[in-house]
């Protein structure tokens, strides 16, 4: 069991998941979220390829505007 | 032992308003996952030849939304299969029947729209569904069949998840010249879908979940993303 920020205890599988994907430039509630998640629900986010290096969503600075939407 | 972190951080101010939910948390794993579908969007709303591109974009749009009624009923059917079996179930199936409701006529509007654009319905439904359609709808099918109905909530989670807003519509009229008329889907659910969305997540946090349920959500969320987003780069790589 690993630690982040000596207080979080990051589970094996998630921590195999940082070292192939984004290593150590995540803020602490991206890492809580993928210590909720199980080891099939991050195999099924690391199929999306690079969605946390192309994601935006752990930072909160947008040097280019951006566009999101879906209709249901 | 690896100090994960310890060397360069983006801290983050602790969001202590939220409440920590199930809905939530499957809201951060979504946050994790639409890189790819906000890329994809925001390619398309950027492309030069967006006027030409729209139209195909609100067929691939119509051939998953077509697809949302009967969805939702399969989930529904499913849910009451299950009602003497999990607790989950009866609330599931109420909220489901609910939802069919919500979601009434939305492919007939996304005809009319690309009727304004001089789209006629029988060339519409005349199209065949690229496999990425049927990957993003098949895949929720089976997953309601064959493993647990709560798996959609994911997909709606996503799918409902990002209303177009009026700011949108208005920058989607200016880029491409077409009318208002084309449009009245797209501004219909920007007036409903964040309501939908409310709706969802409160029954969500209010569902007797297990951790099992939450995983599939989670999944199920995570790979509608990922599929979304290949369905829009598939328009713009076709056009």
């Amino acid at each position: 069991m690993t630690k982040y920020e000596n207080d979080l205890d990051v589970p094996e599988h998630v921590e195999r998941y940082l070292l192939r994907t984004v290593v150590n430039t995540l803020p602490r509630e991206v890492v809580e979220t993928l210590i909720a998640m199980d080891e099939s629900e991050l195999e099924a986010l690391e199929r999306l390829g690079k969605a946390l290096k192309s994601s935006e969503s752990h930072c909160t600075c947008h040097p280019h505007p951006y566009y999101l939407f879906s209709v249901h | 032992m690896t100090d994960i972190g310890s060397a360069r951080r983006l801290r983050a101010e602790p969001d202590v308003e939220s409440p920590r939910g199930a809905a939530f948390r499957l809201r951060q794993k979504l946050a994790l996952a639409v890189g790819p579908f906000r890329a994809a969007c925001t390619s398309l709303v950027e492309d030069p030849r967006l006027a030409e591109v729209w139209p195909e974009y609100l067929i691939a749009q119509h051939q998953i939304i077509r697809a949302t009624v009967p969805l939702t009923e399969v989930a529904a059917g499913r849910a009451k299969d299950l009602i003497d079996v999990e607790p989950v179930a009866v609330e599931l199936a109420a909220y489901l029947d609910e939802h069919v409701g919500e979601e009434l006529g939305h492919d007939e509007d996304l005809l009319a729209d690309l009727e304004a654009l001089r789209v006629d319905r029988e060339a519409v439904l005349a199209r065949i569904p690229s496999p990425a359609v049927a990957s993003l709808v098949g895949s929720q099918y089976y997953w309601i069949f064959h493993h647990h109905p709560i798996a959609f909530l994911g997909f709606v989670a996503l799918m409902e998840g990002s209303p177009p807003t009026p700011e949108l519509i208005r920058e989607l009229m200016a880029r491409t010249g077409h009318p208002a008329e084309a449009f009245r889907t797209f501004a219909e659910h920007g007036d409903l879908d964040p309501g939908h969305r409310d709706h969802l997540d409160q029954t969500i946090d209010s569902l007797p979940l297990t951790p099992h349920h939450e995983v599939v959500m989670g999944i199920s969320a995570v790979s509608s993303a990922g599929l979304a987003a290949v369905v829009v780069e598939e328009v713009l790589s076709r056009t």
